[in-house]
């Protein structure tokens, strides 16, 4: 935009003092710029009307929305005759309030008129660092994790599927195994990938295939490991709460993907995690409160191993028997209970 | 409608596929299907229709109905039983009236189409009897049927009667033969070769003089002509113990709950002295009971895919005491061996595993009975290594009433096992130790 003077030699061109003038930028909710204008004059006034300075289309604008001014104290922000106001920062000024503007110049100021955001650059800004270009267009450049984390639950999900099939039928079920299990993993890294294009133009589709991965194998340990130590230790209670590691995995996996859609929000993000997983575990104690009138998720351990993973001490015969009696009280306080919730009929032989 | 029907039974091979109480609802279908026992009515004998003329006047259709309403909720059949007005039945043809009577009314309805209100006086949940009195007493005398004495024994093969009123179409005589007591009964019950139908629950059986030989009780639904009896010893019995009893008039829980008390101390003593039997797997002693009152069906499975091979015994009780809502008084035992010697530890293990956890410890409703409440550990057996779970269940309306489950797998070789399990309905709590303990130790190396 610059004038350029065609007829002066590149050599002999005079120097011309162009004053660097502050611009103010039309941008996106993920800070691309759609329109900037350069700011040749103090007041400024923007709104939807022609005959500001900066005019918008937005229908939530006053035509005479908001005027920037040259005080002398600094720059003041005033907002006109508008029912939405400007929100700037955390605050929102109402019509007819004014505030200064003038504590840092090195940050720009983020203004919010309407459903339209304004980014003011001033002359004195301070500039971050130049970001490289391979680590913006997608959040991961080393393949290694990646590819150690394909291969973990590669190998996870075929030693499961070898273990519960026949020596006959191995081979028919790892290909179905793998059909499943590439075709779900396609989709999945599929939505998250559009969900990131949507939101910040670019697919992140090596960050979403990572984290998936990771989250994936990180399920398979995590649902394997309680059922082992409630077998080996006769813990009940490992298997019986083991799901809430499951659900902390897929919390994790939550936040990481949303960081490839989101990430100006990391903050926002962690509490989203952090509510999904507060939600999914209460909702699950309930459920299991309501269908087995315990919190627990299993009635009994049920995770056999080789008999050499066991270390906890077998008790005889007469001591198991006598701890029965404990079950007593608690059966005949909850005979006298009115039943609450389900009223399933779990099998055995049913009565009509 | 729903008429009270005899109990259907079915047998040990078809033990999963569970009970079916009512299957003669009458339909077109049904209908059809009985069409060419018309026939057979020809083919009555004379001392059937002589049995029918003088039994006639004593039988009665008993029906309940919904209080305020006109409309019947099951019905049944009846007979008198003394000069006062005492009529015979069964149980679960009035259990409706017994456990709900702010709900239900009870009327008799003549074969002369005569009907009258009806109070219960006593019930046997045991033998499935309850003695009913006629509303109308004071008006008239009644003729009562006549009980053959005890002492004089049927010969198997001898023809007798049962009469009633089979799903609410009118008064029938069905005729049959005695085949002496059924086998492996818990309770004495008398095995007639002829053809019951719902609605004849508790009429009475009658032999060639019009004496009274039982009360129909049940059949079974996966044979033909397999019908059972009440033996009359225990209506007479009924009969002299509720003769002058006042009548119910509140739920008959405490009754049934006594009843049941008795009978879960009977059945415990009788199981646990009947010990097991030997020899049930080469390398275990594995609980398999006698066949004194229960009957057990084995079978083996051999892997087509390389994997599992299996074998499995079943043993269930074919007595069962009906106690309104459900049946109950019980036990089950059964177990499968499995050799995963083609697989390997680890896939054994897995299919141990997967085995072992797919079993439910739920069986009734919820305002039945109480969620399970369970205990669980690894049990030392002599050196043998067993992972057990007990769980017990408590009955709402049946208190200190409660069922047993005892889930047990051998944890000692590493691609070979024994599952078991032990369900036990309707006993007290220290019975329910005692029989989870006696169950428990069954399991031993073969010597």
């Amino acid at each position: 935009m610059d004038e350029v003077t065609p007829e002066a030699a590149p050599d002999e061109r005079p120097e011309v003092a162009v004053p660097i003038v502050p611009v103010l930028e039309v941008v996106d909710r993920d800070g691309q710029v759609r329109q900037a204008h350069r700011i040749t004059a103090w007041p400024l006034r923007v709104g939807r009307a022609l005959d500001n300075d900066v005019a918008l289309s937005d229908p939530h604008v006053a035509p005479h929305h908001l005027q920037i001014e040259m005080a002398e104290s600094g720059l003041q922000l005033r907002a006109l005759d508008t029912w939405n106001g400007v929100q700037i920062g955390g605050k929102r000024l109402r019509g007819g309030e004014q505030q200064a503007l003038n504590d840092d110049d090195t940050q720009p100021i983020e203004l919010i008129a309407g459903r339209t955001r304004l980014r003011l650059r001033r002359p004195g800004e301070r500039l971050a660092p130049e970001l490289p270009l391979a680590a913006a267009a997608t959040r991961t450049r080393r393949f290694g994790p990646t590819l150690l984390a394909g291969a973990a639950v590669i190998a996870a999900l075929s030693f499961n599927t070898w273990l519960d099939s026949d020596p006959d039928t191995f081979v028919r079920s790892l290909g179905a195994m793998a059909l499943t299990a590439s075709v779900s993993a396609a989709i999945w890294c599929g939505l998250w990938a559009l969900l990131s294009k949507t939101f910040t133009r670019q697919t992140h589709i090596g960050w979403h295939i990572k984290v998936f991965l990771i989250a994936s194998f990180a399920w398979l340990v995590a649902d394997a490991v309680p059922d082992l130590l409630s077998f080996s230790l006769s813990w009940p209670g490992a298997g019986d709460f083991g799901f809430i590691a499951g659900y902390a995995v897929g919390a994790a996996a939550l936040y990481f993907h949303l960081l490839a859609v989101e990430p100006a929000k990391p903050r926002l993000l962690r509490g989203v995690a952090l509510l999904a997983f507060v939600t999914g575990v209460s909702l699950s104690l309930w459920f299991n409160q309501q269908r087995t009138d315990r919190v627990g998720a299993e009635l009994y351990m049920s995770h056999l191993f080789p008999p050499a993973l066991r270390l906890a001490k077998p008790v005889p015969v007469d001591r198991f028997v006598d701890g029965l009696a404990g079950l007593q009280a608690r059966l005949d306080r909850k005979a006298k209970e009115a039943p609450v919730g389900d009223s399933g009929n779990g099998g055995g032989d049913g009565e009509e | 409608m729903k008429p009270a029907c005899p109990r259907g039974r079915t047998s040990g091979r078809l033990a999963g596929a569970g009970l079916v109480a009512c299957v003669l609802l009458a339909s077109a279908f049904n209908a059809q299907a009985q069409a060419p026992a018309a026939s057979d009515a020809t083919t009555v004998s004379l001392s059937a229709r002589k049995v029918y003329e003088q039994a006639r006047s004593q039988l009665v259709q008993i029906r309940t109905v919904l209080k305020g309403r006109a409309s019947q909720t099951s019905v049944g059949s009846g007979f008198f039983v003394s000069r006062e007005g005492h009529i015979i039945t069964n149980f679960h043809v009035v259990s409706q009236a017994a456990l709900k009577p702010e709900q239900h009314d009870l009327v008799y309805v003549t074969a002369d189409g005569r009907e009258a209100p009806l109070t219960i006086l006593q019930i046997d949940v045991l033998h499935d009897l309850a003695l009913l009195k006629a509303g109308d007493t004071g008006t008239r005398s009644f003729d009562a049927l006549p009980f053959r004495p005890e002492k004089r024994e049927l010969a198997q093969g001898e023809r007798i009667y049962s009469l009633g009123n089979p799903l609410d179409v009118g008064f029938a005589v069905t005729e049959g033969t005695y085949n002496g007591l059924v086998k492996r009964s818990f309770y004495p019950q008398i095995f007639f070769g002829g053809a019951l139908s719902a609605g004849m629950s508790g009429g009475p059986a009658l032999d060639n003089e019009g004496k009274v030989i039982g009360i129909n009780v049940a059949r079974r639904i996966d044979g033909e002509q397999v019908s059972f009896l009440v033996p009359a010893v225990f209506a007479t019995a009924l009969l002299e113990r509720g003769r002058g009893a006042p009548p119910l008039r509140t739920p008959a829980y405490p009754t049934v709950t006594a009843q049941l008390m008795a009978h879960q101390s009977e059945l415990t003593e009788r199981f646990i002295k009947q010990g097991w039997k030997p020899q049930t797997h080469p390398r275990y002693r594995v609980p398999v009971p006698p066949d004194e009152f229960m009957r057990c069906w084995g079978g083996s499975e051999v892997s087509r895919t390389g994997g599992m091979d299996m074998e499995r015994s079943d043993c269930v009780m074919d007595t069962h005491i009906f106690a309104g809502d459900f049946n109950i008084g019980a036990i089950s035992v059964r177990h499968e061996s499995y050799d995963g010697s083609k697989i390997g530890a680890m896939r054994f293990a897995a299919r141990h595993a997967q085995s072992f956890r797919n079993e439910s410890f739920t069986r009734l409703r919820a305002e039945l009975q109480t969620k399970p409440q369970c205990n669980e550990d690894f049990i030392d057996r002599k050196g043998l290594v067993l992972r057990a779970v007990v769980c017990l269940r408590a009955y709402k309306k049946l208190p200190q009433l409660y069922d047993l489950s005892v889930l047990v797998a051998t944890l000692d070789q590493p691609s070979a096992g024994v599952q078991g399990r032990f369900d036990v309905q309707g006993v007290n709590f220290a019975n329910a130790q005692r029989l989870a303990q006696h169950y428990i130790e069954a399991y031993e190396w073969m010597k």
